[in-house]
Parts: structure tokens; C-alpha cells; sequence
């Protein structure tokens, strides 16, 4: 009885995370694939900052060069001290004047980008990661949300590129749940990252707050923060679609989300004022301070949720077991026995949801459910999403003993 | 483009939808805790009933002195032990799934007092018939033993294989009640598993091979 109430109330704050989300997704989900229609097309210039990206700046570029708007449009790519031949892939380009190229020392990708702001002319600029591409279309649907000046960054709806591999294919599936879960976010205004590929942001407010942080290691995530901070939004549209390269292995996955999960903390920390403050709004007096609860207790609802479901399915191949060694006969009377109703109703309905969930997102984003691709799926609901539970746990751990790592 | 104000009217309805799905859960869980418990109610009941007779032959047995009732009292004393070693896994199960009704451990107290009955019943019989089944007295923990499990099927595997003529009667010894107390010290019984293999202990796990060199 006791394990059982503890299981229940962990579970609880986890559960009702999933069906607050389902809540707004149910209330919202008619009208998010309609984008404000722009008024005017301001100025915009496409920041690509490439570090040994020899392999893909090409296809960056091109993306960009693309993009088909009615404004100016402007594409800078920046040279942040490549070992490899990116400035000589990039070089024809800007003797073509297609592009301005920037050649400058390695200092990191958040400096890059200040620098090359200081001398940005345009209205927007919009940051575009060397592994990702953009859409002709996208930033056509983005600017429209910037007709409200208290808007200062529209994000875009985020795809896995050609997913190859499977543990690309896993994130394939996760990046329509954070398409998802990112669109939801904007309808409350609590988006906490803008990421990389093709995120549009006005010039002179990220000039006022004091640009890209260079200390935190997702400064996408720490802008963010800081745009919230100086009481800016952030919008995001479906229709605007960028496609960027996953890692392809476990170790580069690993190091990947490690790296995000550290600088989710550095950010939390960074910017705990904002939380249970009720002058920050939706994002501060709720968002965040559920979010900081969510990461220590879903691993134990979630690790709870899989042992109990381990926990049935060894107790049914034991019993396969003995039919087979023993000669029992297999009851299906008696099975019925070793199992509990109430953990496996609960059980069943959190499945439920989390599959409604699922559901949702290919739905959102316009993409099929690979059918032909059941393991990734069994993969990724059942060993994918510890995975990322369990990153949050080991980031904990290095943040707090200031483990150092090479990126 | 839509737009939500977050309001107390969300907060209120993801908290009441969530408490619906651990309400769903616990009426589930009563459900099948009353299913569970009817279940085991009904074969108490007719493992009783066997029980009275048994005891009524007994009786005739002691009375008339004849041994005519011997052939039906051995019937019915293999038939309800049979149910209640049944039964028994059952319950064991049950404990396993930690989903216990507030019946349950009346129904565990009373499935042991008539294992107990039935065992004890065929000893009387032992004595004033002339039988040639064999018995085994399974003294084992619900609680605390890792080799109880195996132990357990390899009884449950050998009552297959002999059928009416070995009666198991199982004793969990974390029951609390007096007479299981007696018992375990007449058999000094300190560790489990423990087995009376026809009058024969045993201490520790045996194996399948070790108990049938003692059955006739």
C-alpha cells in the first residue's frame, strides 16, 4: 500500500504535465497551421556560422540563396576558423557575390555571431546552423508574426534530415513531438529555445539585450531565456519547415544531449530569478517551476511505468516457461492473478495518452506514421525516452561536480 | 494564429482529468480485487464443505470401527488437498501482485486452517486406514526466501506427475496464528524451504530428483 501511494503521487505531477498539454493541444489544435499574413516584407539577413563543415556548407548555402521572399535578403557565412576546406567550398560563392563571407579566428559560434551583428543592416537576421537547410517558403510565413513589436523571434518547425540510421530514426519521431510540444508552447508563450536552424530574430533587440551569450553552452536556449527576461515573445510557425543532420551514432547522440541538458541547467540557474516570479507570467510562475519539478520526478514515474511493465511481461514468460519445462498447464485464469488492476489501468491510460501524443504530432507536422518502421517506434517509447531521462540525471550529476568536457 | 492565456480553468480540468484516470485505476484495481476475492471465496467454501465430510467419515470411521469409509475418506482427503495445493499457487500469486482486497487476508487465515484440518485429517487416516499415498509438508516464507519459487514448481511439477497419490500441503510460516507455531517446533522447522517428505525432513531446497528417491 505504501509503495503504491508514493508510486501515485510521483506519478501524478508527470501525468498531469501530459494532459495539461493535451488540453491546449485539444482546445488550439483548429487554427495552428494558420500564419499571420505580412503587411511588409522587412530586411533579412541569413547568418550561417560554420566550423569544419566542409561536408555540408555547400547544401546551407544553397538552402539559403533559395529562399524565395519579397524583401532583401542577405547571406552571410561566417568562416569561424575551419581546419578543413569550408572557406574553400564557400570562396566561389562569395566571388560570385551570391554571399558575404566573413573569415575570421575560431572563437565559438555564439561569437561568431556577435561579431558579425555589430555590421548586420537588416531589419530581421535570421541564424541558420551550417548542418541544416531551410525551405524556399519559410521565412515567408514567419515574418508575419512580427507585426507585433513584442515579438522578437519566430521559431521554425524543426525536421530530421534524411534519417538514415536508426538511432536518426528515433530522432526523426522526436523532433515531431518537439514540433509539437513547441507549437503548444507558442500558443502559451512559453517557448524556452530558438533553435539554430533558421530561427528569425528582430536586429535591434537582440543588439539591446546584448546578443548571444558566449559562456552557457546552448546559447540558442540562453536567448531565449533572455528575450523572456526583457518581457519579449517568442512565436513559432509549422508552416516554415528547416531540416537539419542528427548525429548518427549513440556517442555522438550522448555527447549531443549531454551538452543540451548541462546548458538547460546553466540557463535554469542563470535565470531562477524568473522562477515562481509572478512578474515573468505563464513562463515564470509556471512553465519553469513545473519543468525543474518535471526533470527530478519523471525519471521515477517513468522508471516506475517500465518496471511495472517489465514486471508483467516476465511474469508472463515465466509462466510460459513453466508450461514448457513443467508441463503446467498455461491458465490464462491464473495470469489474471499475478497482475494488479490498479497499476495496470493507470499504466494503460498514460500509454494512452503518451499515443495520443504521438499521434498528434505526425498529425501536426505532416508527416505519416512509418509503419514500416515499428522498432523504431517500440524503441523509442519504450528505451528512447529513458534515454533522455536518464541524460538529465547524468547532466545533474557533471553540472553539479563541474565535470569539464570537450564539445 | 492562436493564442491562449494559461488560466486557473486549465489548471483545474488537466487536475480533474488526472485524478479521473487514478479513479478509473482504483475501481479497476476494486474490481478485480473483488473478482480476485470471489474467486477464492468460492473454492474456500467448497474445499470446507469436502472438509465436514471428511470429518464425518472420520467420525463414522472411529465409531463403527469398520473401514469401509476408508476407500471414500482417502477420495475425498486427495481431492481437497488437491484443490487447496491449487488453490495455494493461487493465493501466492496473488500476495506477488501486492494488490490485496480487505478479504484477503481473512481468505489467506482461512485457506491455512484448512490445509491444516486436511493434513492433520489425513494423519488420522494414516493411522486407522490402510493407504499407500505419499505426503509432503512444504513449510515455505511468502515473504522472505529467494529458492521458494523454484521449490514450489518442482511441487507443483511432481503433483502433476503423481497425481491423487501425493498429497503437498503447503505452510507459510509468516502466517501468525498458534498452531502453526506448534507445528514448526514438533517439526523443528528452522529455515525454509522445508520438507516432510512421509514423515522424513528435509531442510533446504531439494530437488526433483532428491524427493522422488522418498516416495514409494
Amino acid at each position: 500500500m505504501d509503495t503504491l501511494l508514493l508510486v501515485s503521487a510521483i506519478s501524478f505531477l508527470a501525468i498531469y504535465g501530459s494532459v495539461f498539454w493535451l488540453i491546449i493541444l485539444l482546445e488550439s489544435k483548429d487554427g495552428v497551421h494558420e500564419d499571420p499574413e505580412p503587411d511588409e516584407y522587412p530586411s533579412v539577413s541569413v547568418l550561417i556560422p560554420a566550423y569544419n563543415e566542409e561536408d555540408c556548407i555547400a547544401e546551407t548555402v544553397e538552402s539559403a540563396l533559395a529562399i524565395d521572399y519579397p524583401g532583401r535578403v542577405e547571406v552571410i557565412a561566417i568562416n569561424d576558423g575551419s581546419a578543413d576546406n569550408t572557406l574553400e567550398v564557400l570562396k566561389p560563392y562569395a566571388e560570385r557575390d551570391e554571399i558575404m563571407l566573413v573569415d575570421k579566428e575560431n572563437t565559438g559560434k555564439a561569437d561568431s555571431l556577435n561579431q558579425v551583428l555589430e555590421d548586420v543592416d537588416t531589419d530581421l537576421f535570421a541564424s541558420l546552423d551550417a548542418d541544416s537547410s531551410v525551405k524556399p517558403d519559410a521565412l515567408h510565413y514567419m515574418v508575419g508574426y512580427l507585426k507585433d513589436p513584442k515579438v522578437a523571434a519566430v521559431t521554425p518547425s524543426m525536421k530530421v534530415k534524411e534519417p538514415d540510421t536508426f538511432v536518426q530514426k528515433l530522432q526523426w519521431i522526436e523532433y515531431l513531438t518537439s514540433i509539437l510540444m513547441r507549437k503548444m508552447s507558442a500558443v502559451l508563450d512559453v517557448i524556452t529555445v530558438t533553435p539554430g536552424p533558421f530561427t528569425v530574430y528582430r536586429t535591434d533587440v537582440i543588439r539591446d539585450i546584448g546578443k548571444y551569450d558566449t559562456d552557457t553552452l546552448t546559447e540558442d536556449m540562453e536567448i531565449a531565456y533572455k528575450l523572456h527576461n526583457y518581457g519579449y515573445k517568442i512565436e513559432n510557425s509549422l508552416n516554415a519547415e528547416t531540416y537539419t543532420y542528427a548525429p548518427e551514432n549513440m556517442r555522438q547522440l550522448f555527447k549531443q544531449r549531454i551538452r543540451w541538458t548541462r546548458g538547460s541547467y546553466q540557463n535554469l540557474w542563470k535565470y531562477s530569478h524568473m522562477l515562481l516570479n509572478k512578474k515573468y507570467g505563464t513562463i515564470g510562475f509556471y512553465f519553469l517551476p513545473f519543468s525543474v519539478a518535471m526533470i527530478f520526478l519523471a525519471p521515477f514515474a517513468f522508471g516506475f511505468a517500465v518496471y511495472s511493465l517489465l514486471n508483467a511481461v516476465q511474469s508472463w514468460l515465466t509462466s510460459f516457461y513453466d508450461a514448457l519445462v513443467y508441463g503446467f498447464s498455461f491458465d490464462p485464469l491464473a495470469f489474471l492473478f499475478t497482475l494488479n488492476g490498479y497499476y495496470l489501468t493507470v499504466g494503460g491510460l498514460v500509454i494512452a495518452i503518451g499515443l495520443t501524443i504521438l499521434y498528434a504530432s505526425h498529425k501536426i507536422s505532416g508527416e505519416k506514421i512509418a509503419f514500416s518502421e515499428k522498432i523504431s517506434y517500440v524503441t523509442y517509447i519504450f528505451l528512447y525516452l529513458i534515454f533522455l531521462n536518464m541524460m538529465w540525471i547524468i547532466s545533474f550529476f557533471e553540472e553539479t561536480l563541474g565535470v569539464s568536457r570537450k564539445w | 494564429m492562436v493564442k491562449k492565456k494559461l488560466t486557473v480553468r486549465h489548471a483545474i480540468a488537466a487536475f480533474l482529468i488526472t485524478l479521473l484516470i487514478f479513479m478509473a485505476g482504483a475501481g479497476v484495481g476494486y474490481f478485480v480485487n473483488e473478482e480476485k476475492s470471489n474467486y477464492l471465496s468460492d473454492r474456500i467454501s467448497s474445499a470446507r464443505n469436502q472438509n465436514s465430510n471428511m470429518q464425518l467419515e472420520l467420525l463414522y470411521i472411529d465409531v463403527m470401527g469398520e473401514e469401509h469409509a476408508c476407500s471414500v475418506l482417502e477420495t475425498e482427503v486427495q481431492e481437497t488437498s488437491s484443490k487447496l495445493t491449487e488453490l495455494g499457487q493461487k493465493i501466492q500469486s496473488y500476495q506477488d501482485a501486492e494488490d490485496f482486497g480487505t478479504t484477503f487476508f481473512q481468505l489467506k487465515d482461512e485457506y491455512m486452517f484448512l490445509q491444516i484440518r486436511t493434513w492433520l485429517m489425513y494423519e488420522k487416516m494414516q493411522r486407522k486406514c490402510d493407504t499407500d499415498s505419499n505426503s509432503i509438508l512444504y513449510f515455505y516464507s511468502s515473504e522472505y526466501c529467494s529458492s521458494c519459487e523454484g521449490q514450489g514448481k518442482i511441487l507443483s511439477s511432481l503433483k502433476k506427475k503423481y497425481g491423487e497419490d501425493l498429497l503437498v500441503f503447503s505452510l507459510d510460516t509468516e502466517w501468525s496464528q498458534p498452531i502453526l507455531k506448534a507445528i514448526k517446533n514438533d517439526f523443528n522447522v528452522t529455515q525454509v524451504p522445508t520438507l516432510i517428505v512421509n514423515g522424513e525432513k528435509h531442510s533446504g531446497f531439494q530437488s526433483q530428483e532428491e524427493i522422488e528417491k522418498e516416495l514409494t
